[in-house]
């Protein structure tokens, strides 16, 4: 954080009038230009300014961007790619019109992937599917049967595990929570929850340093996260600081204030560039939590699914006024 | 159009309107899809698809540097589109538009995720050409209203921050890219482009009287 005067940019000369902060960040977000930790400062700008969102200069830009590349809406689509994008669609509709509409969406998002030749995986390359796809498939059982293995004995708050007779009679609240909702994106999830940041639901928890010598709570980054769906968003600041290499895992665990229990989530391998300092990634339990009391956040190798050697917690942080007791990082491990 | 084809006051919350600029167009206006999108009606995805797949594409041919991510990219795009077309409003942003806000927004995430701009896009791949739209509006009837106002609003800002805002938002180039090409501070550089794009806004707002505040469309 810089000490500038919050409405004052550095760069502003003495013509002109200064830029307010807010103005600077969204400017930067429309270009592509917002750096490090400035998602969050803009997210706790708008909220003070009473605004969910604002989306003035990034529509500036599209107009901007068309202006200056007239050309662009008669490129030719390729056939293969259009068709392909026919059959997304379809499944899309398909969904929108089911009579029950999440299951329908979840139908559709299936339907799409078996029908469609050209498809590529929205957020996984073609390349890496076709070469990976085995293996993660493979990879995806096994931790799936490791997973449900070391949360059989929860309590009501972390049902989940393969389809069990009980599971499937069971109240609305034990469903696995990947059969109640569409598929969503962290980036949808993040920009969606800017959206609704105005309101009293989504805990900001910030995350101290889990080494009780190091004298102060250095904060590692936050968690973002939604009560009322029981899911959230992991923002990790300082990566260099924090003897981040390469490829890393993360594994959040959640803690449970009206059960006790801690439930951990995978993150599935996050990949640093070179220069990278930050980090978001998706937290989204396959069972509901009610009342996130506490989150600790560990870091380990990739490849080294269940119990880790070499995992590193990096970060806890509590809820205000859950009143939980601390959290066990490695209790579920 | 940033237009609002609505008369009457100004919604709370509205990013802002003007009246659209009286030009000649050839091209007959296209009904708004997004509404029918929102609702699942598979010809309008189907027509939507076909009418704003080659901006989308060409949006990401800019900002992709494989044949794959970009029809990863492209595919991302669409299904934020119709994630979200149930949230435009015609009396905010052109159709055009808004799929730009979006498709962009979906793109710089994707660019934002991999980082690869430095490593394989090379500043001297790139040039600065000033465009024949920089002094005149020859190509105006092949642009959407909001275009056109944005084109004639960018030719009275100042000519750095033209250039600046061409580089960065027409040819895509990273703040650091546009500093080596321009041989000019960064600081400089990213000043110019806010300072740009704001007054590009604040243009965009002068010309509508009935100018509002500025939230999500």
């Amino acid at each position: 954080m810089d000490n500038r005067h919050p409405n004052q940019s550095p760069n502003d000369g003495p013509a002109d009038q200064p830029i307010s902060r807010l103005d600077e960040l969204l400017a930067d977000r429309a270009i592509g230009g917002l750096g490090d930790g400035e998602h969050a400062e803009l997210a706790r700008l708008l909220a003070s300014a009473g605004k969910a969102e604002d989306s003035s200069l990034d529509l500036a830009a599209a107009a901007c961007s068309a202006a200056f590349n007239p050309d662009d809406s008669s490129v030719e689509l390729p056939a293969s790619l259009l068709a392909a994008l026919g059959r997304e669609g379809e499944a899309w509709c398909g969904g929108v019109h089911s009579q029950d509409g999440l299951a329908g969406r979840i139908g559709a998002s299936s339907r799409s992937a078996r029908h469609s030749a050209v498809r590529t995986p929205v957020v996984m390359g073609r390349r890496f599917s076709r070469e990976y796809g085995g293996w993660l498939a493979a990879a995806a059982c096994l931790v799936f049967g490791v997973y449900s293995w070391n949360t059989r004995d929860m309590g009501d708050d972390s049902q989940m595990g393969p389809p069990r007779p009980a599971i499937m009679n069971a109240s609305a609240d034990l469903t696995p929570k990947f059969l109640a909702r569409p598929f969503e994106l962290a980036a949808d999830r993040l920009d969606r929850w800017f959206n609704e940041s105005k309101g009293p639901n989504i805990q900001v928890v910030p995350l101290g340093s889990a080494v009780p010598d190091a004298g102060t709570d250095v904060a590692v980054g936050q968690v973002m996260w939604n009560p009322e769906d029981g899911s959230g968003v992991l923002q990790i600041n300082g990566l260099e600081d924090a003897r981040m290499s390469a490829k890393r895992t993360y594994r959040v665990s959640v803690r449970c204030s009206k059960s006790g229990k801690q439930v951990t989530v995978e993150t599935g391998s996050v990949t640093l560039h070179p220069g990278q300092t930050e980090v978001v990634v998706a937290i989204n339990p396959p069972v509901m939590v009610h009342g996130a009391a506490a989150f600790v956040v560990s870091v380990c190798s990739q490849g080294l699914m269940g119990v880790s050697q070499s995992e590193g917690v990096i970060g806890i942080g509590g809820v205000l006024g859950e009143g939980a007791s601390q959290p066990e990082p490695h209790e579920s491990w | 159009m940033l237009a609002g084809a609505k008369e009457g006051v100004p919604r709370a919350g509205t990013l802002f309107r003007y009246t659209p600029p009286r030009v000649s167009n050839d091209r007959p206006p296209n009904p708004p899809l997004l509404h029918k999108v929102s609702q699942g009606d598979q010809l309008a995805v189907r027509e939507l698809t076909k009418r704003y797949g080659g901006l989308v594409y060409a949006l990401a041919r800019r900002m992709c540097y494989s044949q794959g991510e970009i029809e990863d990219a492209v595919q991302e795009v669409f299904i934020a589109i119709w994630k979200s077309s149930g949230r435009f409003d015609a009396s905010i942003a052109a159709e055009e538009t808004f799929i730009g806000m979006v498709a962009r927004r979906r793109l710089i995430d994707r660019r934002r995720r991999s980082i690869r701009r430095s490593v394989e896009r090379p500043t001297e791949d790139f040039s600065y050409v000033p465009a024949a739209t920089d002094s005149g509006s020859e190509q105006s009837t092949a642009l959407s209203d909001d275009a056109q106002l944005a084109q004639r609003l960018l030719a009275t800002l100042r000519p750095e921050q033209q250039k600046v805002l061409r580089l960065s938002i027409g040819q895509d180039l990273s703040h650091e890219q546009i500093a080596e090409l321009l041989s000019m501070p960064l600081g400089t550089v990213k000043t110019h482009v806010r300072r740009g794009l704001i007054a590009l806004r604040e243009a965009m707002q002068k010309a509508n009287p009935d100018a509002g505040g500025g939230e999500e469309p």
